[in-house]
This record gives C-alpha cells, structure tokens and sequence, in this order.
C-alpha cells in the first residue's frame, strides 16, 4: 500500500494558495442594536421564562417604538440548554457579533458564567431569571445587574417567616447546581437566624423526575419542615412526590421558589402554599393591563414574575441607552447606577450601586385552590408586601468585593 | 483500503483544506475552531472504529480528559500554550494506555461498555473535584497567551494555528493506516483468528491504536477548549461520545476524510438549527437528517462518493 503522494502535495498547494486576509471589524455605531436574550427554550425552565420572555422582550422593543438613537432594535434568542458552558460560548458569540446586552439567564449557572463574559468584554448583562444571590456576591461585576429576586429575598422571607411560626428542623431538597446550593446557604443561614436548623439536605441532579427514593428519606427523617429548594419543573415534580407520600400530613412543605406556570401545571397540589414573588399579574391596575395584552398574544397565558421582569428590564435599559446618548456599557453602569425608578413591574426599584443589586418590593402571596379563583390564571393573593431594604439583602452586609 | 490512494482523495483532500482556510472569514471564527476539533476528534474515532473495528463509547473521555487538563496548565502557570496542548495529549496517550489494556481483550459490545464506564468514572471525579475543574460551571480560561510565541488571543489567528495542527495530525493518521502497521490492523480486521495464526500479537496492535487515537483525541479536545476558553463538563460527558460516532458514521467510516466531513456537517447543522428552530426541534431535525443518511448513504457521504467515482 504505497501512501499516495498526490494528497500532501494538494494539501500543501492549497495551504499555500490562500491568503490570511482578515476583513475589517464591523463599525460599532451603526447598524441595528442588538439585544440577546439568553434562555431556556425547551428545558425546566422553559415554562416559566422560554418563549414567554421572547414575546415579552419583543413586546417592550414594539412599545419602545423598535427604534432608539435612530437605530433598528433586534432580538436574538439564544437556547442555552440549562448550561453553564452552552450560555458562556453563546454569550461570547453575541457580544463578538455586536449584542449590547445579555438579558434573562433563568438558570444561575448560566447567569454566573454569562456575567463573567459580561465582565470580559465590558457588556453589559441584565439577569432576571437566574437567582443565585452569588451574582451580587462573590460574582458581582461592574457590567452585571440582578433584576427580579434572588435567593437571598427568598429565604429572608418564606425561611425566616416558616421558622419562626414553630418550624425549626428543616429537611432540604435541593437541585445540584448553582443555583441549589447557594438557595441552600441562603436558607441555611435565615433559618439559623430564627434559631432553626437544616438536619439535613439531598442533593440531586437539575430535572430529575422520580424523587421517590429522597421522599421516603425525608419521610423517615422526622422534620417539622420539608424545603423544596428548587424551580420550574422541579418544584412541579418534587411536590407531586411530597403528596403521593403523604409527607404535607407529617410536616409543612416550603416552596423555595415558585412560579405562576408551576401553579398552572399542578394547581391542586401547590393550593396553600405561602411563597414570595416578585410581582404578580393582578397586582394593581398598571400589571393587570400589561398581563391583559401579555394574555392577548400568548393565547391567554398570564406572564410569570420573570416574563414582566424582562419586559421592564428591556425598557429601562432602552431608556438608559437614550438618556445616555450611547450604548456604551461604561456610560449605561453611570448612568443606571443608584437611579430610583417605578414601572409596572419594579415599585420603589432602584439599581443599587453598592453592589448592583437592582431592589423593589417583594411580596409574599397564598396559591389559592381551584374553587376560590375568581378568573383563569388567578392563583395568587397577595398577604404582605414586603419593601425594598427589608426584602433585599442589606448594603451594610454586602459581600460584593467591589472593584470597579 | 484502495479507498485513500489515487488521485480522488487528494481532490477531496484539496477542497477540505481550501474550505477550512476561507471558513473563518465566513462563520463565526469560534465556530470555525470547533468545527475543526471536531473534525479532528471524529479521526480519532474511525482510526478506531474505522481501521481496528473497535467501536469505543467513551472517547469523549480523551477529548474532555486532553481539554481539561490543558484548560488546567493554562489557568495555574500561564505558559504558553503549546505546553498545555502537550500535557493534554499526554495525560490521553496515559490514560489511553491504561483503558486499551483493560478494554482490548474484549470486542464488540463489551468493549464498548468498558470504555463507557471509565469515561462516566472520569465524567464524576470531573464534577466532583470542584476546586481543581470548576465542577458544574466549567473551568474557565482567560486569555489565551501565545501559542508557538505567537499572540493567539485573536480567534482567527488562533484558528489558523489550530488547523495547522489539525492538518499535520490528519497527514499522520492517513500515514499511519498506509504503514504496514495499519496493514496489519486490517488484516486483524478481517480475519483476526488468522492474524493470529500468522504470529501478530494482535491485542499489542489494539492497543498501539487505542492510545494513538486517544492522544490524537487529546488533541482535539485541547485545542477546543483553548478556543472556547473554556473545558465544561459537556466535554467529559457521554453524550458527546455518542455525538463523535455519529459523525463518524455520517461522513463515512474507514475513510478518515469521512470524518472530516461528517463533523463538520454535523456541528454545524446543529449551530445553524439551534439558532434557527428551537431547542426540542433541533433535536427533531437532527435525528431525522441522520436517520435519512443512514437510509441513503450507507457507508457514509464520504464513503459513498469515494464508491461513486471508483465505479
């Protein structure tokens, strides 16, 4: 078998026939603005952010009249499959190819490894969905602001509020991942505040589906609370589990986290829970209006806190890009930062400079059960709203090693 | 195997390499390096699969293995990439060495669980072992340094010095499978009782070629995550395994310019269907492309335009 000779020669004629030409790079301030929304399209969280945070993107960008600095809006939808690696590649790709903005990452290890992009390239990255309170912690960056909730508003509040009213062993079931275990020291450390105690926790992969086996654990672990520390389609399973096992006879059940779809999935079994949210649809008249034309092109759907927190997020950063003459991240960050602003969906908001926690009121809210809705979609009521510094974590105890 | 020799593979061999030389200045440069390690890590495969008839279901364990510990010589010391390429590659020549001893005294399926069960091994320690890979958020790498001196911190450059790599590695594993060596790899193929008979000590054979694609896969996995800047548990994981023998099989296998092919088309159908249909479909569009592949081009596209232009 004599090796050919004709094939490194034809490689080495057309290694050599090429040239290196490299074009030139795309003029920065011309052309259409581009906003890439960074979500999970098809996974756990597809429910409660997914194609609904692209119709409310789109939506904010029609308001906003598709237009800012005489240049065209567009948005780019990216899939990032809930991982880490998937959003960093993609989030690099679009600020490379021009993206102004990274907005959404429902998925804390997507937002952490985008916000380092951000970080990267000096672009600027808005996360709604993603709720690891590390992102105003040990990852905070200039170039990324946290929007809707965080896992530290959480625990400060369903934790502290369920440990206090004689919940003191707590058993966790917690997602292993980011978002998991930072919702597990946040838990951790509120309930240990109220002078209770987590006795234990299990840990499991992100969208698993048979939580018998962690059930009966639980079950025969004797706690006075079981903490589903976990979101979207986990929630949903993990919950159905906790009441095939009888477990809600035995002991309260805390939802860490949950979202108007979840309720929508399985509303028998989240009726009387007690959760915190950070808007809801029917809150006033201003939600009740933008959830109507949410309705209107979504077949009905109300939007979750998530999906309004992108359309505003979307809007404020529009109006930033305007005041600001620029789109230019450095200019935006002085501009955004410490400015108090009210929408729809942010009441008393404020983009924190200290940390760039953006803080709001918060709400704690009931599920009701199907036969106390008064219209399709009208799971929660609201109980007690909570304001911005007692909802947030406090600026005088912020771990944010500011660099910038 | 008449199939690489004469004037066609060297057409093939031409328009590849043309291809690859404008593909950066018309895709996303980053996309362009993956589609150039993949296509290296699908040789690797068919040097396996292709050549010894070993069909390995954990080669992702060389390829995520080679990245990781590059991504790791990288992110610790600063030197210059070559040398974290190298630790790559020899970490899977290693590791490579140590799996072929165990897996080549069995074939066919059991080989294949053999390899998968290591690579789920290495897929845990991998995630377990936060502190060293970044567990489920990958390890990150920053800047890229220099690579043979040069600046790689531009993708394109980089990209051009990574197909260098690539090209060179492709010319040895079409020598390797010419040289009397790969003779005797397909005389095993096709007849190993008789191989046998003839005195070829053919598990050594095996073995010669598990570690050879394992450090070829190495490589590719090293210069993948050097272009991404990142070595992510996607790459230790078996998915990605069972993602390399598709493309293997879809450009056509026995071929190596199959391969080639094969991931090219198959990472980048995937790029352009991800960005276009939406997460489930993609999946939808994929599966059907390829069981339509398999329907129509039964040794592959490479494969079959090879048997085309032979008639």
């Amino acid at each position: 078998m004599r090796f050919s000779r004709s094939v490194p020669a034809a490689l080495a004629v057309a290694l050599l026939s090429s040239s290196f030409s490299v074009p030139p790079a795309r003029a920065a301030d011309s052309g259409p603005i581009k906003i890439a929304l960074i979500t999970d399209m098809s996974g756990v969280y597809a429910a409660l952010a997914g194609p609904g945070a692209v119709e409310a993107v789109k939506m904010a960008v029609d308001d906003f009249g598709g237009k800012v600095l005489g240049r065209q809006i567009i948005v780019d939808v990216v899939d990032h499959r809930n991982q880490g690696p998937v959003a960093q590649a993609k989030a690099r790709e679009e600020y490379d190819s021009g993206a102004e903005l990274a907005l959404d990452m429902t998925n804390s290890a997507t937002a952490i490894a985008v916000a380092g992009v951000a970080k990267d390239k000096h672009k600027l990255a808005i996360v709604t969905g993603g709720a690891s309170s590390a992102l105003t912690g040990a990852n905070c960056n200039k170039y990324t602001y946290h929007y809707a909730y965080d896992t530290y508003a959480l625990a400060n509040s369903t934790g502290a509020n369920i440990t206090a009213s004689g919940g003191k062993k707590w058993y966790g079931i917690v997602p292993d991942y980011a978002f998991g275990a930072q919702m597990l020291t946040d838990f951790t450390d509120a309930v240990q505040r109220k002078g209770g105690e987590f006795v234990h926790s299990d840990k499991m992969p992100l969208g698993t589906t048979d939580f018998s086996s962690y059930m009966i654990a639980a079950k025969n672990a004797h706690p006075d609370v079981l903490g589903l520390l976990n979101a979207g389609a986990d929630t949903v399973n993990s919950m159905k589990a906790a009441k095939q096992f009888q477990l809600d006879k035995q002991m309260k059940i805390a939802v860490g986290l949950l979202f108007l779809s979840d309720v929508d999935a399985l509303p028998d079994v989240f009726a009387g829970s007690r959760i915190t949210t950070s808007w809801y649809w029917n809150e006033d008249a201003a939600a009740r209006k933008w959830a109507d034309r949410y309705a209107k092109a979504m077949h009905g759907l109300r939007p979750t806190d998530i999906q309004a927190a992108d359309y505003s997020a979307t809007t404020q950063w529009l109006n930033a890009v305007k005041a600001a003459g620029t789109t230019d991240a450095d200019a935006i960050v002085k501009y955004l930062d410490g400015r108090q602003f009210n929408d729809f969906y942010a009441h008393a908001g404020e983009w924190r400079a200290r940390d760039h926690r953006v803080t709001h009121e918060m709400y704690v809210v009931d599920v009701l059960s199907k036969d106390k809705i008064k219209e399709p979609h009208g799971w929660f009521k609201i109980v007690q709203t909570i304001p911005p510094s007692r909802a947030f974590r406090p600026e005088s105890q912020s771990t944010c090693k500011k660099d910038w | 195997m008449t199939m690489l020799s004469g004037r066609t593979p060297a057409i093939v061999a031409g328009v590849l390499v043309l291809v690859a030389l404008i593909l950066p200045q018309a895709i996303y440069p980053v996309v362009a390096i993956d589609l150039a390690a993949f296509a290296l890590f699908a040789v690797s495969l068919d040097l396996l699969f292709g050549f010894v008839g070993l069909l390995s279901f954990g080669q992702a364990m060389f390829w995520g293995g080679g990245g990781y510990i590059a991504a790791i010589v990288l992110t610790r010391t600063h030197v210059d990439a070559a040398f974290a390429i190298l630790a790559g590659v020899l970490y899977a020549l290693i590791l490579a060495a140590i799996v072929g001893a165990i897996a080549v005294r069995r074939a066919g399926i059991y080989f294949a669980m053999i390899t998968l069960g290591v690579a789920q091994i290495q897929y845990f320690t991998v995630f377990q072992l936060t502190d060293v890979t970044g567990g489920e958020n990958g390890l990150n790498i920053g800047p890229r340094g220099t690579l043979f001196g040069l600046p790689i911190q531009d993708d394109r450059v980089y990209y051009y010095l990574a197909l260098a790599l690539v090209v060179l590695t492709v010319l040895f594993a079409l020598r390797l499978v010419q040289s009397p060596f790969g003779g005797v790899l397909r005389a095993m193929r096709e007849n190993e009782q008789r191989a046998i008979a003839l005195g070829y000590r053919v598990n050594r054979y095996k073995l010669a070629m598990f570690t050879i694609a394992g450090g070829i896969a190495g490589l590719a996995g090293a210069l993948y995550a050097i272009g991404n800047h990142l070595a992510g548990l996607d790459m230790v994981d078996w998915h990605t395994s069972g993602a390399v023998v598709m493309m293997t099989v879809l450009g056509g296998i026995g071929t190596i310019f199959g391969p080639i092919v094969g991931a090219a088309l198959f990472e980048s159908l995937d790029y352009f269907v991800s960005k276009t249909a939406i997460g489930e479909e993609t999946n939808l569009v994929m599966g059907s492309v390829f069981a339509l592949c398999v329907l129509l081009f039964r040794r592959g596209i490479v494969g079959e335009i090879l048997q085309a232009l032979r008639r």
